[in-house]
């Protein structure tokens, strides 16, 4: 570990004082984007199965937001909601039903044209069982059927009222994709994903890389981008590189044009180098720890106070991630819409988690842990292994803090599928979670079918006003909504709030105009290079 | 002729050894924790009803007795069919064909350095006099105890960000080759230069080298006709357990290299409990154990008229 710090110390410095020299390129007037040339990636996490009908992942998003164009487009700005392949597009009033308005003369990269059957074939799609659908069809959660009313018309219909889909609609889990490429299996669409985006999927090398090529004829970009046509490179390759050290010095010695997930604390090592770091907030659910109340000692209230009053959130982002991440103040980060700013302050308070515990009848032992009934005071925290952004070096800090008040936490990494599963099964006693989506219905998303990690139990009231949020096309009642369900789980400490998450993405000096899409993720199709 | 039955014989012990190792794969599959059905039914949005558990389960096989569980793997493994991954839902063996060719490429280049650069460590500190013998002598004691990992990092630094000689990742042609085989081939550099060199010296004490040098051989004649012959069958058994050794910690290598192949298609089967791929890197590592072991006998008998083939059989 030390030999590896030192390394990677001694590569900041070198390129520091290496590219004092030469005058950085970022700061000259924005010209004209050139059409052309290519840009290489390096990405760190494998994106494994490329059909966003299929992978949850981010890492996935990343090639298939790029390959596949959604019928809404969400402004990653405003968060407003704009045409993309439906010009147009009504909701009924009780949120039931929602008609969409398709524009012509779009096709698939394939050459089959996208129109009223393509909608219904993909949404039929990603509701059957057999497409193993992992998140989107939890989008479509109570999906009614697709009638196609005439080519360019269709209307979707939901069993309940699902006032969000129109935004699910924007993400690149319910990205339109060719129908023909359906009927080669889910395997096949995994690996090659055909959409009517600005890029191909052209090639992939297992856990190497994956080659995106220009689409020549695009011309139905996004009301959202500024650059509606073909995008300026001819090629994309996006490669995946795991190390850390690894992607910034291949970034610093221009083996690579951009990076994916820059860590924290190398972001002001890189931007004194004259590269960019771009930062862009994610929204959705902040990473947030979660306590299960069905499950004893968490049971008592008084604990799981005592525990988030026990939790140091402002040391923690400040010294594990240097304050690039900024402290969460509430269980959905800053930049989605239906946030609430509820925990305006830290709530740590050691000294008042000592007292909490004290009353729940926690006393206080001679080894500084504390016992009921001769019953230490023992959590076990179940969390996803491999972690990403440190979260194996943040459960460590917290285990350390909450040591400091007498409360003894038991870290149990498991891989990803079993934490699923033991969170499905309700046996997870502290667990932990992030989550992506531009909309407050998250929430509901997460909280009503259990994910991995996610709070098990909520106060009674929630699940009715989630339901009753979804149910209502009128903003103020979803925003007034939200922010209930967002104060009941911090008072009642089933959640505790963390860092908002924040996409760090490192940009070489020949790369401009590249962007991000409302999810928080690199998009590709208004980058272009100056060399 | 004889050599043909010999190596007929060997193939044939080799097939309850591939049992063997097939059976302790389909063992571990029972006894690691985790239900495969959960596994690939998990985070399927809401969660997943007993119905779904149970056709999953039939499909699979998995409610079948554990015996003809146990030989339908057989019979399929011999076919070379081991399922369909958990994680992607891929056949097995084009997962593993997919990188494979980039796992022995890299394996074969840095068997090939450790012989060359092993070997010749080894007979320069026979040879050499003063500082270079001594750095003959200690070099492999080095190149052993260091980590792979801060290895890989050092060269990356050095040779590709520095002196930006070498790409620093892929495996985009031979330049993309050299520091990964490099970082897998320092320790088996290491360990072939300091048993060969022990060999030397214990051979140069023997009768027939003085006798070679009394008779007024060279002193390289001596060494590379007389007792290097004689002082390479420990090392040629180590190349063996080398090879081996190079696909164990390809993982390291290919991680931080960013490559692909079989050590982290292995790694990521693990994170996964992507028990189907798993069961089949396992066996293709089993076979490869056979035929470099088969291999390494062939030389025995090459190098060393007095080993038979029936000799070896005993």
């Amino acid at each position: 570990m030390t030999g590896r710090r030192a390394v990677l110390i001694a590569a900041a410095t070198v390129a520091a004082v290496g590219c004092s020299t030469s005058a950085p390129d970022a700061t000259a007037p924005q010209a004209e984007p050139k059409s052309g040339g290519s840009l290489t990636f390096a990405t760190d996490a494998d994106p494994g199965c490329l059909d966003p009908h299929q992978s949850p992942t981010a890492a996935s998003q990343l090639v298939t937001r790029n390959v596949v164009d959604s019928l809404v487009a969400q402004d990653p700005k405003t968060l407003e909601l704009k045409p993309w392949l439906a010009e147009s597009w009504t909701a009924s009033p009780d949120a039931t039903s929602f008609t969409f308005t398709l524009r012509t003369g779009v096709t698939f990269s394939d050459g089959v044209p996208f129109d009223a059957n393509a909608v219904k074939a993909n949404f039929d799609r990603i509701v059957l069982p057999a497409t193993k659908s992992l998140l989107a069809a939890s989008l479509l959660a109570g999906y009614d059927g697709t009638t196609v009313d005439d080519p360019r018309t269709v209307t979707v219909k939901f069993k309940a009222p699902n006032a969000s889909f129109p935004q699910a609609a924007s993400t690149a889990f319910l990205g339109m994709q060719s129908p023909k490429v359906f009927e080669a299996g889910p395997e096949a669409v995994c690996r090659k994903p055909v959409g009517s985006g600005p890029f191909v999927a052209a090639e992939r090398q297992p856990q190497a890389s994956i080659t995106l090529t220009k689409r020549a004829d695009y011309n139905w970009g996004p009301e959202t981008a500024k650059h509606r046509g073909a995008p300026y490179l001819d090629l994309v390759t996006i490669n995946i590189v795991p190390e850390n050290g690894v992607r910034m010095g291949s970034l610093r010695t221009n083996q690579v044009d951009a990076i994916a997930n820059v860590p924290p604390k190398e972001a002001d090592g890189l931007k004194g180098a004259g590269f960019e770091v771009l930062a862009k907030a994610q929204p959705g659910i902040a990473y947030t720890l979660n306590l299960n109340a069905a499950r004893e000692p968490l049971s008592d209230v008084k604990v799981r106070q005592a525990i988030a009053k026990a939790i140091d959130t402002e040391a923690v982002v400040n010294n594990l991630y240097q304050g690039k991440y900024p402290r969460a103040t509430s269980v959905l980060t800053g930049a989605t819409p239906g946030y609430a700013s509820v925990l305006g302050t830290s709530q740590f308070d050691a000294a008042a988690a000592e007292r909490l515990l004290d009353e729940a009848g926690w006393a206080k032992q001679d080894d500084g842990t504390r016992a009921k009934n001769g019953k230490p005071l023992s959590i076990e925290w179940t969390f996803i292994s491999p972690a990403r952004e440190q979260r194996d070096l943040l459960a460590q800090v917290v285990q350390q803090q909450l040591k400091a008040v007498g409360v003894d936490v038991k870290l149990v990494p498991l891989a990803a599928g079993e934490v699923i599963a033991k969170t499905a099964r309700g046996e997870l006693q502290m667990g932990d979670i992030s989550f992506v989506r531009a909309d407050g219905d998250v929430l509901r998303t997460v909280l009503t079918a259990p994910r991995g990690g996610a709070p098990a139990v909520v106060a009674p009231e929630v699940p009715g006003l989630l339901t009753a949020a979804a149910a209502t096309v009128d903003d103020g009642v979803r925003k007034e909504n939200y922010a209930k369900v967002q104060r009941s789980l911090i008072e009642n400490a089933t959640a505790i709030p963390v860092y908002d998450p924040t996409y760090l993405l490192g940009v070489g000096k020949a790369v401009h105009g590249l962007g991000f899409d409302p999810q928080g993720l690199p998009s590709f199709h208004e980058a272009w290079v100056s060399r | 002729m004889r050599r043909a039955g010999f190596v007929l014989r060997r193939l044939a012990s080799a097939v309850p050894v591939l049992v063997a190792v097939l059976t302790l794969s389909f063992v571990m599959m029972q006894l690691v924790p985790g239900d495969p059905v959960q596994t690939m039914l998990s985070g399927a949005g809401p969660a997943p009803t007993p119905e779904q558990e149970q056709a999953l389960r039939h499909q699979l096989g998995l409610d079948r007795p554990l015996h003809e569980q146990y030989f339908g793997f057989l019979a399929d493994a011999v076919r070379g069919d081991f399922g369909r991954s958990v994680q992607t839902g891929e056949p097995v063996v084009s997962a593993i064909s997919a990188v494979a060719p980039a796992s022995a490429e890299l394996a074969l280049f840095a068997l090939v350095l450790s012989l060359v650069f092993g070997v010749g460590i080894a007979v320069l500190g026979r040879v050499a006099t003063g500082p270079l013998r001594s750095l003959c002598h200690g070099v492999p004691v080095v190149f052993m105890s260091t980590p792979g990992y801060w290895v890989a990092l050092v060269l990356i630094e050095v040779f590709s960000f520095r002196l930006t000689w070498f790409p620093a990742t892929g495996d985009a042609g031979f330049g993309a080759l050299v520091l990964p085989a490099v970082t897998l081939a320092l320790p088996a550099i290491g360990v072939i230069a300091q048993v060969l060199g022990t060999s030397l010296a214990a051979v140069d004490a023997e009768a027939f080298v003085v006798t070679a040098r009394a008779k007024g051989a060279g002193r390289w004649r001596v060494l590379l006709r007389h007792a290097l012959r004689n002082a390479s069958i420990p090392t040629i058994t180590l190349v063996g357990t080398t090879v081996g050794n190079l696909l164990a910690a390809a993982v390291i290598a290919e991680t931080v290299f960013a490559r692909p192949g079989l050590g982290r298609l292995t790694l990521q089967a693990i994170t996964n409990h992507d028990i189907p791929v798993l069961q089949g890197v396992v066996a293709l590592l089993g076979v490869l154990y056979v035929v470099v072991n088969l291999l390494v006998d062939l030389c025995y008998v090459l190098v060393d008229p007095r080993v038979t083939a029936d000799r070896i059989r005993d």
